[in-house]
C-alpha cells in the first residue's frame, strides 16, 4: 500500500490504523523468522544450511518490502512456476493514469464506443459491439496468434466511468474500469484505467501467456498516452521513416 | 535522396536514403532549399548526447518548399516557401496552448524513454536523438514535417532564404534567452558564448532595451563579431582566467553588483582554464558526468543578487559541482528550456521583414550538402573563423 494517493482505484482504500499495526506486527514476525533461519543456517552448514540461508534471505526481503509471512508460500509457488515456465502466473492488477485536455464528456463518449479502442490500444485489433450491448474483442498476442473474448458492461455512469468484464470462455479472463475525473481548471480530465487479469495456474496455451507477459503498467500507460495523443492532436506521432505510424521506433 | 547521417562519434556521412513519405494526416513533405549546422549538432557529432543510432538523419535548421501535404493540412499549399521550427509541436495540448511549444505533450513518440531520463518528456525534435523522437532531420533533400498545420510558416517574398533560415532555431533561441528574463530598464546582460545563439541573444538584448551587454567567449574572432555587429563590451574568458577571476572581472565591470541577467549560451561542452576544466574534462570522458558545466557555474557565481540565470545552452544528463549555495543564498531565478519557436516565429519574422535585423550576419561559410562531413570538421575545430555553415542540397 503506497503512502501517497494515486488516482487509480485499486489503491483507493488507504491503510487503516488497525491494518497498519497488523502490517507492522507481520513485518516484525517475518524479520524474526529471517534471523532465526540465518542462525540455523550458520549452525548447520552444508546443503541444508544453504537452504536455510536462502530462506532467511527471502524472509528478510519480504520484511523489508512490508510483506509478512502470510502468502509467502503462494508467492514461492508462483515464483517457482514463473522460473520454470518463464511466464507470469496468478492474478495481475494493472493501472495507469493520464491527463487529457478534453472534457470528461468527450472522453467518455469516445471510449464508450469500444470500436474506437483499436485506434490506440496496442494489443487490441478489433472490437465489435452487438445490439444487446455485449462486445466481442479480438487481440493480438506478441507471437502473432489471435485471442478472443466476449465482454459486457458491468457499470456505466455517463461522463464519469465505465466498467466491463469478460464473459465465461474468454481466452484471457479479466475485468476493467476507466474513470474520467475533471482535472484542475484548464487542464482537462484525469483518466484512470484499472485492469484485473485472472491467469489460472497450470498449463495454458502459449498465446494467452504471451499476451499476459506483454502486459505491464508501462504498456498500459503507453496505450493511455496514445489515447491522449489521439484525443488532443487527432493522430499518434511517429518518428520512423519506413514503417507505419502504429509501429513505434525501437530504441 | 541524399541526407547527412550520423554514423558514430565524429563520423557524419552523406548517404543515399529512401525519400520520406506522408505517415500521418497532419504531415507535410518539404523539399529543402537551405539547411544549417547548429552548435547543438556538434554535441551529437562529438558523441555527448545519448540516444543516437547509426544511420540517423541529422539537422534541425532547415527551410524549403512544400511538395506534398497530408489530408489534415489545409492552411498550406504545395509550392509555398516555408521555414520550419526545430521543435515539433501538436499545437493542441496544454503546453502548446500556453505558448510552451517545446514542451508539447504529444509530439515525442518515445516519450516513455525521455520520462526515464528526465521525469517528463519535452517535445520531439528533428534529427536530435531517439530520446526526442527519432525524427529524421533536415540536412537532406527532403524532410517529413509532422503537424505541418501548426509549425511551418510561409516566408514573405521580400525575405531571402538566408534571412529566414535562422528563425528555425538560433534567432528565437537567443531571443527567448532574453525575453524570458523579465528584463528591467538599465539591466546589464552578460552573455557567455558568442557562437550563433550567443550572437542572437546579444542582438535580442539590444533590441529589447538592455542597458549594457557584456559578451564573453574564449575565441577572439567571435568576440570581434559581437563587438563589430552589436557594439557591445567584450570579455576574453581565456585571458581573464578561471571562474573566480571572471566573476571578479564582471563585478569590477558593474561597480560590484554583478550582471542582472547571466546567459549561458554555451551548454555542455564549455571550455575553461586550469584545474576546473581538467576536472570536468576527465569526469566527462570517464562518463561520470555528461556535461562540463563551467559556464553555468560562472553564470551562477557572477549573477547579481535576485538576478536571473538564463540557459539556452543545451544540457542532456548530469553535471556536478553546481554552486547551489550561491544559487540559493543569492535568491537567483533560473530560466531555461528548449525554444518555443512557434511562439516567437511571427513577431520575429515581422522584425526581419521590417529590416530591424538581418539574421544572415552570422553566416561565415556556404557550401553544398555533399560537403557536410568537412563542414562538421571545420565547425567543430572552429577552423577558418567558422561561426555558421549554411548548406544547399
Amino acid at each position: 500500500m503506497p503512502a501517497y494517493r494515486p488516482i487509480n482505484r485499486r489503491h483507493d482504500s488507504p491503510a487503516t490504523l488497525d491494518s497498519q499495526q497488523e502490517q507492522d506486527r507481520q513485518q516484525a514476525l517475518t524479520l524474526a523468522a529471517s534471523v532465526g533461519s540465518l542462525m540455523v543456517a550458520m549452525r548447520r552448514g552444508g546443503l541444508s544450511g544453504l537452504a536455510f540461508g536462502a530462506l532467511s534471505g527471502v524472509l528478510a526481503y519480504r520484511a523489508s518490502t512490508g510483506r509478512g509471512l502470510k502468502g509467502a508460500g503462494t508467492d514461492a509457488v508462483r515464483y517457482a512456476e514463473k522460473t520454470l515456465t518463464g511466464h507470469r502466473v496468478g492474478p495481475l492488477e494493472l493501472s495507469a493514469s493520464v491527463t487529457i485536455k478534453r472534457s470528461p464528456e468527450d472522453l467518455y463518449a469516445h471510449w464508450r464506443d469500444f470500436s474506437h479502442l483499436p485506434d490506440f490500444m496496442s494489443l487490441i485489433t478489433d472490437v465489435r459491439v452487438a445490439p444487446d450491448g455485449r462486445s466481442h474483442w479480438t487481440a493480438r498476442a506478441p507471437d502473432g496468434q489471435t485471442l478472443e473474448w466476449d465482454a459486457e458492461i458491468t457499470a456505466d455512469v455517463p461522463s464519469e466511468s465505465i466498467a466491463w468484464a469478460s464473459l465465461a470462455g474468454a481466452d484471457v479472463p479479466h475485468h476493467g474500469e476507466i474513470r474520467f475525473i475533471p482535472g484542475p481548471p484548464g487542464r482537462g480530465t484525469e483518466v484512470a484505467l484499472d485492469l484485473n487479469y485472472t491467469v489460472p495456474h497450470g498449463l495454458l496455451s502459449a498465446a494467452p501467456l504471451g499476451f499476459v507477459n506483454a502486459l505491464s503498467g508501462e504498456a498500459l500507460r503507453e496505450d493511455l498516452r496514445h489515447f491522449k495523443q489521439w484525443m488532443e492532436s487527432g493522430e499518434i506521432p511517429t518518428g520512423t521513416i519506413q514503417s507505419t505510424p502504429r509501429d513505434g521506433d525501437s530504441i | 535522396m541524399k541526407a547527412v547521417c550520423w554514423h558514430g562519434v565524429q563520423d557524419m556521412r552523406v548517404d543515399t536514403v529512401d525519400d520520406p513519405k506522408i505517415l500521418n494526416p497532419r504531415d507535410a513533405i518539404i523539399r529543402v532549399t537551405s539547411t544549417a549546422i547548429c552548435g547543438s549538432d556538434l554535441h551529437l557529432y562529438g558523441g555527448f548526447m545519448p540516444g543516437m543510432q547509426a544511420g540517423d538523419i541529422v539537422g534541425h535548421e532547415f527551410m524549403g518548399e512544400v511538395v506534398e501535404l497530408g489530408s489534415g493540412v489545409t492552411n498550406l499549399s504545395v509550392g509555398q516557401r516555408v521555414v520550419v521550427p526545430f521543435t515539433i509541436a501538436c499545437g493542441q495540448c496544454f503546453f502548446c496552448d500556453s505558448g510552451y511549444h517545446s514542451l508539447c505533450d504529444n509530439s515525442n513518440p518515445n516519450a516513455a524513454v525521455a520520462e526515464k531520463m528526465w521525469g517528463q518528456s519535452p517535445a520531439g525534435l528533428f534529427g536530435y536523438t531517439h530520446i526526442l523522437g527519432g525524427y529524421a532531420g533536415g540536412q537532406a533533400e527532403y524532410v517529413r514535417v509532422p503537424y505541418a498545420d501548426v509549425g511551418p510558416m510561409v516566408v514573405p517574398d521580400s525575405v531571402s532564404d538566408e534571412q529566414a533560415l535562422f528563425l528555425t532555431d538560433i534567432f528565437p533561441t537567443g531571443y527567448q534567452a532574453i525575453a524570458q528574463c523579465d528584463m528591467q530598464p538599465g539591466d546589464v546582460v552578460a552573455v557567455w558564448g558568442c557562437g550563433p545563439v550567443g550572437q542572437f541573444a546579444i542582438a535580442s538584448a539590444k533590441m529589447l532595451g538592455a542597458g549594457r551587454v557584456i559578451a564573453i567567449d574564449t575565441v577572439a574572432e567571435r568576440l570581434l563579431m559581437a563587438e563589430q555587429q552589436h557594439g557591445v563590451e567584450t570579455l576574453d574568458a581565456r585571458q581573464t582566467g578561471n571562474t573566480l577571476q571572471i566573476v571578479e572581472a564582471l563585478r569590477d565591470m558593474t561597480a560590484g553588483r554583478g550582471p542582472d541577467i547571466c546567459v549561458d549560451a554555451v551548454g555542455l561542452e564549455a571550455h575553461g582554464v586550469g584545474l576546473e576544466y581538467w576536472y570536468d574534462n576527465i569526469k566527462q570522458s570517464l562518463m561520470m558526468e555528461t556535461a562540463r558545466p563551467i559556464v553555468l557555474r560562472q553564470a551562477i557565481m557572477a549573477c547579481r543578487k535576485a538576478g536571473t540565470v538564463s540557459i539556452p545552452g543545451v544540457y542532456g544528463g548530469l553535471a556536478d559541482k553546481i554552486p547551489v549555495g550561491a544559487l540559493m543564498n543569492k535568491a537567483l531565478t533560473i530560466k531555461t528550456g528548449q525554444t518555443h519557436v512557434q511562439h516567437y516565429l511571427k513577431p520575429l519574422m515581422d522584425h526581419v521583414e521590417r529590416g530591424d535585423i538581418d539574421p544572415s550576419f552570422v553566416i561565415t561559410h556556404r557550401t553544398r550538402l555533399d560537403d557536410a562531413p568537412e563542414a562538421y570538421r571545420m565547425f567543430q575545430a572552429k577552423r577558418d573563423n567558422c561561426v555558421k555553415v549554411v548548406m544547399q542540397p
